[in-house]
Parts: structure tokens; C-alpha cells; sequence
């Protein structure tokens, strides 16, 4: 490096900023170069005299009490908003986690129903969700009902499955249960607080 | 509780930073109650912004980064309200307090950082008075490590002319 380069660099070589092989060769040439000797030297004499001569001011006990009260009055408002929000979240999420697995168990009732109807005789208040899970899924419910009029049996099974496995519900299963895993998800994130290093 | 940090840790924060903030304010816009109002707003937005604080990186050149901004946020708004920015930085005079906890020769280097372009006061105040390494520099002011470099000899060249006087009784 040339001279010119090299006085880019010696702000930095006093500040001990620099990497060995750069600091070494700013060395090399200050050792050698009157100019580079003298601005360091200036520069030296700034550095000391800006450090000797700090401008001050003393910090306020009040304001560190005014800053510290007013954070936690924000906390305690805080506290009070995500209490309330994850109350609702809670119950949201709890609810969809409960209609899908209402809608599970009425689709086993359906299918139930289908293949074997004598089982049905045996579970009490069949025919209530039977109808409920009507009323969730209508396609799944044309579906049934025309598979089970129209087909033949064996037919008629296997596209009674695919009825109730049509993209449609799929998706909007995936959709309802990704909701509800997100929602509680949520909820434990904000009980699961990281501890933070101050350095 | 609140986001990464409850209360009582930020109060630790609070205690250990507030001096050095409120400092650097002061040696940043000269004026001791511009410099406590800003630190007061600096750490409550810091206490509102704790989820974008990157746990990996140090804390304090984020701190000192929202410090900054605010002072630069409020001597903008004295600057609306009539004076120019560098008005409202150079015009302060000292408080008759400040004359007699700093001697003659403070109040004229004083002077002389509040006389420097903002972009080059911010960048030395940090390196001379806070002993912050480039890095943190950067980091604190959103600037490449190069831009420091050159920024703290352009204020070093400054302040060598204007303390010539200081230079020569020596």
C-alpha cells in the first residue's frame, strides 16, 4: 500500500480496529514516514484530550423511577390485553378441536351405518349425530346418500370412502385443525417466556 | 411478563444503561433535558420493541440505536417549532450547573463535538466517550464497518483544527 492508502488506515490503528497483517503494515510504514508519525501524534493528543475532558451529566434517580413506573404500567395493561386474548384463543381453539373430533366420530357412525347397520342398534342416540354430520358436511351427506341408494355394494363402499375423503372435506379439515394447533400453539408460546442475556 | 424479558430485568437494564444513555444524548444534542427526555422515550420504545431485539447480536448497540433515533426525532421537532437542527445543537449554552461541574476547557471541546456535521458527532461521541468498538458503531448507526473508519478520521481532522489552540498551549 501506498502512503495515501495507508492514511485511510490510521485512525483505526490507533483505535486497534485493525487485523495483525494490517496493522503490521501501517507499522512498517509509520516507522518509516515522518507525516504518518506526526498525524498520529495529533491524533494521539485529540483522543487524550477528548477523554480527559468528558462532558457529563449526572443521571436522575427520578427519571429512572418515572421510566421504571411507566413501564410497568404498560406491563400491567399488557398483561390484562394477552390474558384476555388468550382466554379467546383458548376457547376458539377448544371448539374446533372438539368439531373435528365430533365430525371423526359421527363420519364412523356414517360409515357405520352404511356397512354394517345392525351395529347401530347397539349404539344409543345413533341417528342424532348421524344427522348433526349431516348438517357439518352436506357434500359428504349427498354423497352417502346417493352411494347408498344407486350402487352396488362393493362399489358402493369404496366410493362411499372416496365420498368421504373428497378433496373439499380433506381441505377443509386440514384447514379447521391447522387453525386449532395454531391457536393453542399461540397459547403456549406466550406462557413459554426465553430468557434474554444483557451484555 | 411481557414478550422476552419481565419487568424486573428490564429495571436492571434501565439502572445499568440510563447514565450512558442520557451521556451519550447529551454529548449528542447538548442539552441535558432534550437528552433525558429522549433516553425516558428511548427506553420505553425499547421496552415496546423487545420482540425485534435479536438476542444473537449485543444489547447495547440496539439500545443505543433507538437512543439515536429518538434524540434525531425530537431535535427535528424543535426544529419544526422554529430553530434549525443545528441551532438547536450548537446554539445550547451551557447552564450555570454545567459551568461549574465542567471547566473551561470541557465546555470548549464540548463546543467543538456539538460544532461537528451530525453524521460525524454521532460516530466519534460513540467511539471516544463510550469506548464502543467500529463494529458496534456500525451496528448502533446502521452503517458499513468502512464508513465508520472514514467518518471517525473526517471527525478527528475536524477536531484537530478546531482545538488548534488546545494543540498549541501544549
Amino acid at each position: 500500500m501506498n502512503h495515501n492508502e495507508i492514511t485511510k488506515y490510521l485512525d483505526a490503528y490507533i483505535d486497534n480496529q485493525l487485523n495483525t497483517a494490517l496493522s503490521k503494515e501501517v507499522k512498517d510504514h509509520i516507522s518509516v514516514c515522518q507525516t504518518c508519525q506526526h498525524i498520529i501524534q495529533q491524533r494521539q493528543y485529540i483522543v487524550a484530550l477528548l477523554k480527559k475532558h468528558k462532558p457529563y451529566t449526572p443521571a436522575s434517580e427520578d427519571k429512572i423511577e418515572k421510566i421504571i413506573s411507566h413501564i410497568k404500567i404498560l406491563e400491567e395493561v399488557n398483561d390484562k390485553k394477552s390474558k384476555h386474548n388468550t382466554g379467546l384463543w383458548l376457547i376458539v381453539g377448544i371448539i374446533l378441536i372438539i368439531t373435528q373430533i365430533f365430525y371423526f366420530l359421527t363420519s364412523l357412525l356414517s360409515i357405520i351405518e352404511i356397512l354394517q347397520p345392525s351395529l347401530l342398534i347397539t349404539i344409543p342416540f345413533s341417528l342424532l349425530p348421524w344427522y348433526i354430520n349431516l348438517a357439518f358436511t352436506p357434500l359428504s351427506d349427498f354423497l352417502v346418500s346417493t352411494l347408498h341408494v344407486f350402487q352396488p355394494q362393493t362399489l358402493q363402499h369404496i366410493k362411499l370412502l372416496l365420498g368421504f375423503w373428497h378433496p373439499r372435506l380433506i381441505f377443509v379439515n386440514l384447514t379447521i385443525g391447522c387453525i386449532a394447533i395454531s391457536l393453542l400453539s399461540l397459547k403456549i408460546k406466550i406462557f413459554n417466556i426465553p430468557e434474554i442475556s444483557i451484555s | 411478563m411481557n414478550k422476552h424479558i419481565d419487568h424486573e430485568t428490564f429495571t436492571d437494564i434501565v439502572h445499568k444503561y440510563y447514565e450512558e444513555v442520557v451521556n451519550y444524548l447529551y454529548r449528542f444534542c447538548g442539552d441535558r433535558y432534550l437528552a433525558e427526555d429522549a433516553a425516558q422515550i428511548a427506553f420505553i420504545k425499547c421496552w415496546q420493541n423487545l420482540d425485534t431485539y435479536d438476542k444473537t447480536k449485543t444489547f447495547k448497540p440496539w439500545l443505543f440505536r433507538i437512543a439515536h433515533y429518538t434524540a434525531i426525532d425530537l431535535l427535528r421537532k424543535e426544529y419544526r417549532q422554529g430553530d434549525t437542527i443545528s441551532d438547536s445543537v450548537e446554539g445550547k449554552s451551557p447552564t450555570p450547573e454545567q459551568i461549574i461541574e465542567e471547566n473551561e476547557q470541557t465546555v470548549y471541546i464540548r463546543n467543538a463535538i456539538l460544532q461537528l456535521p451530525e453524521h460525524l458527532r454521532s460516530t466519534i461521541i460513540l467511539r471516544e466517550y463510550h469506548q464502543m468498538n467500529y463494529r458496534d458503531i456500525a451496528e448502533t448507526l446502521n452503517l458499513p464497518i468502512g464508513t465508520v473508519m472514514s467518518r471517525i478520521s473526517n471527525a478527528r481532522k475536524l477536531l484537530a483544527k478546531s482545538l488548534e489552540p488546545l494543540i498549541e498551549e501544549k
